[in-house]
């Protein structure tokens, strides 16, 4: 199933300024896809249209099978609620809430907070963060807080990660940290993760790499190694 | 929502208690002001019904004129006077008293009724005088239909019925002639008659005005006094829900030429005070909670801008529009709702604590011995209501702005 972009098209203001200039390709379930690119080649502006977060000016996206478009919004907010992760360069954690909490927010919409919580907590055990479970964010290091939020992103087990720079403000090490647990998603849950970063490295441990430029695909490789 | 709308709030104790407090204070202003305006207006209300009975039947004879006389001396004749005569009857009384009574026995409405005559006269005793209203009554009708037996304070208002010349004398008239139960006294007529009166008591209205100017004696023994046998100068009434009486009164007005008034009617100046006063009150508490209202509006506006990042994750989690306005919303209610109770209860305690307050001196035109707190519901209600009101309102217009902000355009201004 996975995501199916066909000339998808997103221009912004007036007269339009055109970000994405008729982008066409497809996700299949379980891969690993960096998005790579200078500053202003529309990275972003392309994942929050996969996320189905921002509508696109024109082309279709189709994710398991299904127009995005022609769903109903509450469809949408469920659909994201249990399908759907983000990861951010920031990590938008609640600060008046203690970690564990943040990460059971997902669940707090429909209810399912108690029931989560020992998933909520293994998730912190693998991603070493379970001695801050009872901080507020405030009291916690960077590395820790992005990993906190990556827990939150993961609760449901979506089907989709998306991530904006999810390495972006971290020290190499944390960086690390966080590129091993997406590849550890990826492999054991078969989760789809599709992300965007500035860091060859850490790119070119991803699937599959597709390169933009100035709002176009410029080049799509899959890694022969892995 | 509730869950973080209650820790959002709990991590700024600071700025929650301040908006709080204003909410708190505003409202028990309200409660404490409320509960003693009305407390001391009760107390001046039953005051003025006590001594004006609900609804008053009294003769109100226009001033005779040259029309009054129209075509007495020389009917159909067009006529000139030299001096138009205008005079004012001597002895204002009831045309038909008989009527009256007969109306008011069988009125379902009516709880008791009692007539009356009153003279003015001069109350003497030794070289002191006094001018005097002397209102004579039959007490046991009397006693129905006023409060009198309660104001009683010393002697029996039940004697002026024993058949004797006996009179029972406002306490500030008696203390300025230096009066007690049991003395003898002259009433003079406005001829100079006097005639010896028992004292058979001392009463008090606690309405100052009253208690300097009346005494009551028999019915026809004043009548004698007033040289008008038999004649009813007004009828003073008491129904069984004063509430009625406006009602009552333009209903039996409608049947006669003689003045009806209801007792709010006859003190119609208390009531334009009245009506000032809560005006006073109610723009009061506006204005308190406006001030409130402002404090958590800016509070919360704050909190949405701060939060931009926060509302953009709970909305890619799926968190939709209607969830981002209840967690703010949520906020202004709860301060509405919490500090509106707090209100309440302050302003309770406060109520108590001023109804302990002994008033020393004698207060202006009523007599009391503490300050007077009347508890009203409809207070209660109406003091709640706005502090949770103006929670909704300064809650909404938060909470609206921060629903309707576009997550990408957070994440994209931010990331
Ligand atoms: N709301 C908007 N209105 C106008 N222009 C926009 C808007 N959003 C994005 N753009 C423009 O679209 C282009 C692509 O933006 P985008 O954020 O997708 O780039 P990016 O590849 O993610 O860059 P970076 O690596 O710096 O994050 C930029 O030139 C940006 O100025
Ligand atoms: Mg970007």
């Amino acid at each position: 199933m996975g995501l199916k972009l066909n000339d998808i098209r997103k221009s912004f203001g007036t007269p339009p300024v055109n970000v994405l200039k008729g982008i066409s390709f497809e996700i299949k379930d379980g891969e690993f896809v960096a998005l790579t690119g200078r500053s202003g080649s529309g990275k972003s502006t392309l994942l929050y249209v996969l996320s189905s977060l921002d509508p696109p000016t024109s082309g279709s996206l189709k994710v398991d099978g299904r127009e995005m478009e022609s769903l109903a919004p509450s469809d949408l907010h469920q659909f994201r609620n249990l399908h759907m992760g983000f990861v951010f360069q920031f990590h938008y954690l609640l600060p008046e809430l203690t970690c564990l909490e943040n990460i059971l927010m997902p669940a707090r919409k429909t209810g399912r907070q108690v029931e989560l919580q020992k998933d909520a907590l293994k998730l912190m055990r693998d991603f070493e963060v379970e001695h801050v479970k009872d901080k507020v964010p405030g009291k916690i290091s960077g590395g820790e807080r992005q990993r906190v939020a990556i827990a939150r992103a993961l609760l449901l087990k979506p089907k989709y990660l998306f991530a904006d720079e999810p390495t972006g403000n971290l020290d190499s090490a944390s960086g690390e940290k966080v590129m091993k647990i997406f590849e550890q998603v990826n492999r054991k849950h078969k989760t789809t993760v599709i992300m965007v970063t500035h860091d060859m490295g850490y790119a070119n441990r991803a699937k599959r790499r597709i390169g933009l430029k100035d709002g176009a695909v410029e080049f799509d490789r899959k890694s022969k190694d892995r | 929502m509730f869950f973080l709308a209650v820790r959002q709030l709990l991590s700024r104790p600071r700025q929650t208690l301040l908006a709080l407090m204003g909410i708190t204070l505003g409202t028990a202003a309200f409660l404490t002001i409320s509960g003693i305006m009305l407390g001391f207006r009760q107390l001046l209300i039953n005051q003025l019904i006590n001594s004006t009975a609900h609804v008053s039947i009294s003769a109100d004879k226009p001033p005779v004129t040259e029309h009054s006389l129209d075509g007495v001396f020389f009917p159909g004749a067009l006529v000139h006077w030299t001096v138009p005569p205008f005079a004012k009857d001597e002895s204002p009384h009831l045309e038909y008293p008989q009527g009256w009574f007969d109306l008011l026995d069988k009125a379902p409405e009516v709880k008791a009724y009692s007539p009356q005559f009153t003279a003015q006269v001069l109350l003497a005793r030794t070289k002191l005088s006094r001018p005097c209203q002397l209102v004579g009554v039959r007490a046991a009708k009397q006693a129905l239909a006023t409060d009198i037996l309660d104001d009683m304070v010393a002697g029996n208002f039940m004697d002026l019925d024993k058949g004797g010349f006996e009179v029972v004398v406002g306490s500030g008239l008696a203390e300025k002639l230096g009066i007690r139960q049991g003395d003898t006294v002259n009433v003079t007529d406005a001829k100079g008659q006097a005639y010896p009166a028992k004292v058979a008591g001392i009463c008090q209205t606690g309405v100052n005005d009253v208690d300097d100017s009346t005494a009551y004696g028999p019915l026809d023994f004043v009548q004698r006094v007033g040289q008008a046998p038999g004649e009813v100068s007004q009828i003073v009434v008491r129904l069984y829900n004063p509430d009625l009486a406006r009602q009552m009164a333009a209903q039996w007005s409608l049947l006669t030429k003689e003045k009806v008034q209801s007792w709010d009617e006859a003190n119609a100046s208390f009531t334009n005070v009245f009506k000032i006063q809560d005006l006073v009150r109610f723009i009061l508490i506006f204005v308190i909670l406006v001030v409130a209202s402002f404090g958590i509006y800016n509070i919360l506006n704050n909190m949405v801008n701060q939060k931009r990042g926060e509302i953009a994750i709970l909305r890619s989690m799926g968190y939709e529009e209607g969830d981002i306005t209840r967690l703010f919303l949520l906020q202004g209610v709860a301060l509405g709702a919490l500090g509106g109770l707090l209100g309440m209860v302050l302003g309770t305690a406060f109520c108590l604590y001023l109804q302990t307050i002994p008033i020393t001196g004698a207060a202006a035109i009523i007599k009391v011995s503490h300050v007077l707190v009347a508890w009203r519901l409809p207070n209660y209600i109406y003091g709640f209501s706005m502090a949770f009101l103006s929670g909704v309102l300064s809650g909404y217009f938060p909470a609206r702005a921060a629903s309707r902000m576009s997550p990408i355009d957070i994440l994209r201004s931010e990331g």
